[in-house]
């Protein structure tokens, strides 16, 4: 059978293909591999190849490449071969090029001429080929010499070049959404609206995917499309389109499902757009089929836009219809798949649709599956209520330990963490899910979640603190404990192990805990940033108990202090020498001290007045005043750094250089010197040669300025073979006046405002904001008040972050019957809930009451955002020094104790420096962290371990930038 | 948007590699194992088509014994892709008179003329089997 099509190819490449199919082990494949590849560079080096056998040794290189070896050094071959003159051997080059190279190849501006002559030849076969590699290939170097003509091509009389030359343009769009590098002055819009507008379903087609992308960078300015796409629509499921692009009897189905993508992001928080849809999405689902996947595909999209788009309770009870259809399908798993997908979706809007199909639920989260499982997960993610934290906690946890995957478990991480935080009934609870997720997937969990754990242990009272210990201790019994486990664990030992001996299980006095952790760090895989944190347990302990250090951890210290990591040294130094000083030790690392406030001692630090009398010294010393980079500029010592300069000087440049002048004969210099050297009859001829060059130059601008001169487009009637559709689509073509555009967007303005916290464009992104939204959106929520920590009985200790509120879980007896109830028996699964919301959209409308009061909001919601970081930048200033005192003694110490390490104080620093502050700082910052690095530079000195536990890593280093601006 | 696109035995030969993002070859063929091992690994009946893949989709499809695997965004429509494998099957069924691996193996270079009549920078740019066939009837003229 396959023997039809063999003489396509050489028989030498026939040979080896066979001979490929015939190895029986890896080794002897990469045998004949090896052999042919080395016969294949020697007939490159020899040269000598005809049209035919340049086309068989093009695709033997493919082959080559395809089985995983490499073939570059045929490369410039495919490259050579674009420019060939012969159709066959140009086309399989083309070919070639896309299999080989990437945008990123310096062989693509090699291409950029052939590609420019190419677009512009009259067989459309060789533009297509060309379009077709352009797409793959171009890069934003390339697209400035190419664009005019792409542009050309979409009034192309051949559908396929129009439909790949809109495909390009989206390309470049891609590369350049900004329309600010080499598409600058294109009006790609307009070029879209147009290719909308074409009478060939694929063009239209391909425009989709391009106004798509458009889209999504400025929703507002494309709602004036909604009339024209529902139009399409239309006229799509009516079976209007040519047989062609029916598929499986459901009419161009891709077609459906892009135009429904764009619908939802068009319609997402617009209630005008909402009401305009609404019919064309109801019949959509009407007329979609059950039968066949691709009808389930399309159904699927619309309830997903229905689910995006503004709520409309029309629309969503036929949704949670079609969701039920999914889900009562006993075989397919794909099915279920997609049904808990598009629960997950409206679930958002009307938390009692889950409930409906609890009993699915429960069994696609025991499913053989896995991702059906993790879909599932994600649902019970979207669908987490106070009184339902812990269940889907566990869940999640309890998938973690089966998971494998490192990115699958990063994002379980993250929403486990979420959860926990928001829903958290107790912090008790919260720090016991950590540690156990810490445990299970630590080597997957991200440092920030961390430090986020530490800073809130620091916020609460000691009887937090004490359980925190007790936790940590049960922890350090895991011997496989991950490192970011042990490394709270350390923290929190160090920080608060004074507590242990008030444990109500056994006390553990400091020299337990001390040696529980030099037996920590004896283990083999205690990595450096451990032993740091190791240290600095041991540091804080016995300056908050007193008492010494034990044999043990004294050795341990011994050791670090010449290990060969500058980091250990100095903490192991330091500690050595605060040691010998007990009243220094204790006042600079008091007892539970990670959370003080030092705003009121910010001003002083901040100006760096301490510093004069150093800078003062070094003056005198001879050491030359410092000159801030704005004097420097002024006294032009340096000059101002602009990069777009340097950018354009680096871009290369596509046009031909403008032809030589040649000197004319007008009684000028050089001219006259020219005449001297050339004789008379040469500067006869000068005239005729200059007109000559300067119409080939002409030519090679032609095409700039036929796009300039391209004003009067035809804006070609909206129709379809069919000419029933004419009179339908006519009307489109001009709902994209300007005018009206700038009319419908500032009504759409006004209709964002009183629902933007509900719907917001449906992207993964904010997939969590919009949880929120609905979550407070919730009848049960909406009645009930708040209770922030504070309210729980639990505040922080200082209000300087505000958190998210950790709500108190509601009475719940049964919470796994709340959540999903499954017993049989059981009468009705949460009938209280049920009856909260009985009226889901009333919930909705008054979603927006809500909205408005932000404060109750989580800080995804601007007001919280704002006021969380300026407040962020001061707690890490004023988490460094401990207090004014604390820094005279620090001061002191820093020379009496002898540190080798010294700050490494830049000689002449005016006080607006950074640097100086920075290291200053750090080494008062209870010379737990007075590393060279406590500036970021090694990860360790910035951990929360040493004194200031509030500031996360995370946190530490945009202050620092801001402040180098 | 599409990734990939990949088509491989059952033993993980690569019978076609298209590649839509930048990568490094080394990159290409860890990819390239992965999902074999990925797609392989699932149980035919009791599996969903869809597998999640760092930080995107798999969708893949099973034919004979070659897996025809695309790689996606998490928001594109599963389905619909699943249903793009399909359709690329049957042009390719239709082109080759009912496709065989052979047919694959000795023509790798036509099968990816094919592919880019139907995927193009990552998009599907042609649904209608029609059109893509006939385009390709247009190219076969220009070799005989």
């Amino acid at each position: 059978m396959a023997g039809r099509f063999r003489t396509r190819l050489g028989d030498d490449l026939e040979r080896l293909i066979r001979a490929i199919g015939d190895c029986k082990s890896k080794s002897e494949e990469d045998r004949i591999m090896g052999r042919s590849i080395d016969q294949t560079k020697a007939i490159l080096k020899d040269g000598k190849m005809d049209k035919a056998s340049v086309k068989d040794l093009l695709i033997k290189l493919i082959y080559f490449e395809m089985l995983g070896h490499d073939a570059s050094f045929g490369h410039f071959l495919a490259v050579q071969g674009c420019g060939s003159n012969s159709l066959v051997t140009k086309m399989v080059s083309y070919l070639a090029v896309t299999q080989f190279l990437d945008s990123s190849n310096t062989l693509i501006l090699l291409l950029v001429n052939t590609w420019r002559t190419d677009l512009q030849s009259d067989n459309h076969l060789i533009v297509c080929a060309a379009l077709t590699t352009i797409c793959k290939l171009v890069n934003t170097d390339a697209i400035g010499p190419i664009v005019p003509q792409v542009v050309k091509l979409i009034s192309h009389p051949k559908e396929v070049v129009r439909k790949k030359a809109v495909m390009a343009l989206h390309r470049f769009f891609q590369l350049d959404p900004k329309s600010e590098g080499p598409l600058a002055g294109v009006d790609l819009d307009r070029q879209f609206r147009q290719a909308l507008c074409d009478k060939d379903p694929s063009v239209m087609a391909a425009c989709l995917c391009a106004l798509h992308d458009m889209i999504k960078m400025n929703t507002p300015a494309f709602r004036n499309l909604i009339p024209s796409l529902i139009s399409i629509l239309k006229q799509v499921f009516e079976h209007r389109l040519s047989k062609g692009y029916e598929y499986h009897h459901v009419p161009a189905p891709f077609i459906q499902i892009k135009l429904l993508k764009i619908l939802a992001d068009l319609g997402a928080g617009d209630r005008p757009s909402t009401e305009n849809m609404r019919s064309v999405l109801l019949s959509v689902l009407k007329q979609g089929s059950m039968k066949n996947t691709i009808g389930h595909a399309v159904l699927y999209e619309c309830v997903r836009t229905i689910t995006t788009i503004s709520p409309d309770p029309q629309l969503l009870e036929a949704a949670a219809r079609t969701i039920a259809g999914f889900l009562k399908s006993e075989s397919s798993h794909n099915l279920k798949y997609m049904g808990m997908a598009a629960l997950g979706g409206i679930v958002r809007i009307n938390p009692r649709q889950a409930q409906e199909h609890q009993a699915a639920v429960m069994e696609c989260l025991e499913d053989f599956d896995d991702t059906l499982k993790l879909k599932t997960l994600e649902l019970l993610y979207k669908m987490t209520k106070p009184n339902n934290v812990e269940v889907v906690v566990d869940k999640l946890i309890s998938y973690l330990e089966t998971c494998a995957d490192q990115h699958i478990k990063q994002d379980i991480c993250r929403r486990v963490s979420e959860l926990a935080e928001r829903y958290a009934p107790d912090n008790q609870w919260y720090i016991e899910t950590m540690t156990l997720m810490f445990g299970v997937a630590g080597d997957a969990v991200e440092p920030k979640l961390a430090h986020n754990l530490m800073r809130l242990i620091a916020e609460q009272e000691t009887d937090v603190h004490q359980s925190a210990v007790a936790i940590c201790t049960k922890a350090l019994e895991n011997p496989k404990a991950p490192e970011i486990l042990l490394q709270v664990v350390c923290w929190v030992l160090g920080e608060y192990g004074a507590l242990g001996k008030h444990l109500p299980e056994g006390g553990l006095s400091p020299d337990d805990i001390m040696d529980r952790l030099a037996s920590l760090m004896h283990s083999q895989d205690c990595t450096e940033m451990l032993q740091g944190y190791i240290l600095s347990a041991f540091l804080k302990l016995g300056a908050q108990t007193g008492v010494a250090l034990t044999p043990d951890a004294e050795e341990l210290v011994r050791k670090a202090a010449s290990s060969k990591s500058t980091e250990l040294q100095q903490r192991a130094l330091e500690l050595q020498s605060l040691q010998s000083m007990p009243q220094v030790k204790s006042a600079v690392l008091p007892a539970d001290a990670s959370c003080e406030d030092f705003e009121d001692e910010m001003p002083t630090l901040r100006s760096l007045s301490f510093l004069n009398a150093y800078v003062q010294d070094a003056l005198q010393a001879g050491a030359a005043p410092y000159i801030s980079p704005e004097q420097q500029l002024e006294m032009g010592v340096i000059r101002p750094t602009s990069s777009t300069d340097a950018l354009d000087a680096v871009t290369l440049r596509y046009e031909a250089y403008q032809t030589a002048k040649a000197p004319t004969p007008t009684p000028s210099a050089s001219a006259n010197t020219w005449g001297q050297d050339a004789g008379a009859d040469l500067t006869g001829t000068a005239p005729t040669l200059l007109a000559g060059t300067s119409a080939a130059s002409a030519g090679d601008y032609e095409p700039a300025l036929n796009v300039k001169s391209r004003g009067t487009r035809r804006w070609g009637p909206a129709e379809y073979a069919t000419p029933s559709s004419t009179p339908e689509v006519e009307a489109t073509p001009p709902a994209y006046q300007p005018v009206e555009v700038q009319g419908l967007v500032t009504d759409i303005d006004d209709f964002q405002l009183g629902e933007a916290p509900l719907h917001e464009p449906d992207t993964y992104k904010n997939e969590r904001d919009k949880f929120q939204a609905t979550l407070f959106g919730d009848p049960q929520q909406s009645s009930r008040p708040t209770r922030s920590r504070a309210q729980a009985g639990l505040q922080p200790k200082t209000t300087q972050r505000p958190r998210p509120q950790a709500k108190p879980a509601m009475a719940a007896p049964d919470v796994m019957g709340d959540l999903l109830d499954l017993d049989v028996g059981a009468p009705q699964p949460a009938p209280a809930a049920a009856a909260q919301n009985s009226d889901p959209f009333a919930a909705l409308d008054g979603m927006d009451l809500l909205g408005g009061s932000a404060t109750a909001t989580p800080p995804s919601t601007a007001s919280a955002g704002t006021t969380q970081l300026p407040i962020d930048l001061n707690a890490l200033y004023g988490a460094q020094p401990s207090s004014a005192s604390m820094f005279d003694s620090s001061v002191g110490v820093g020379p009496q104790g002898g540190m080798p390490m010294g700050m490494p104080m830049p000689v002449v620093m005016p006080m607006a420096q950074p640097q100086p502050a920075g290291a200053s700082t750090g080494g008062l910052q209870g010379l737990g962290l007075a590393m060279p690095g406590g500036l970021g530079g090694v990860p360790m000195a910035s951990g929360p371990a040493a004194g200031a536990s509030k500031v996360g890593i995370q946190k530490k280093e945009d202050p620092f930038k801001d402040l180098l601006g | 948007m599409i990734r990939f696109v990949l088509l491989q035995n059952r033993a993980g030969k690569t019978r076609l590699a298209k590649y839509y993002i930048p990568l490094e070859d080394d990159e290409k063929h860890k990819l390239e194992y992965e999902v074999h091992r990925l797609v392989v690994g699932r149980n035919p009946t009791q599996s969903t088509n869809f597998a999640e893949f760092r930080t995107h989709k798999v969708i893949y499809r099973k034919y004979a014994g070659l897996f025809f695997s695309m790689c996606c965004d998490v928001t594109d429509n599963e389905f619909a892709l699943l249903e793009a494998i399909h359709l690329f099957v049957e042009v390719l069924d239709h082109y080759f008179q009912s496709v065989c691996e052979l047919d694959l193996v000795f023509n790798f270079h036509k099968v990816y003329l094919i592919l880019d009549e139907f995927v193009l920078a990552g998009e599907l740019q042609e649904t209608s089997k029609k059109v893509i066939l006939e385009r390709l009837r247009e190219l076969d003229r220009i070799e005989t």
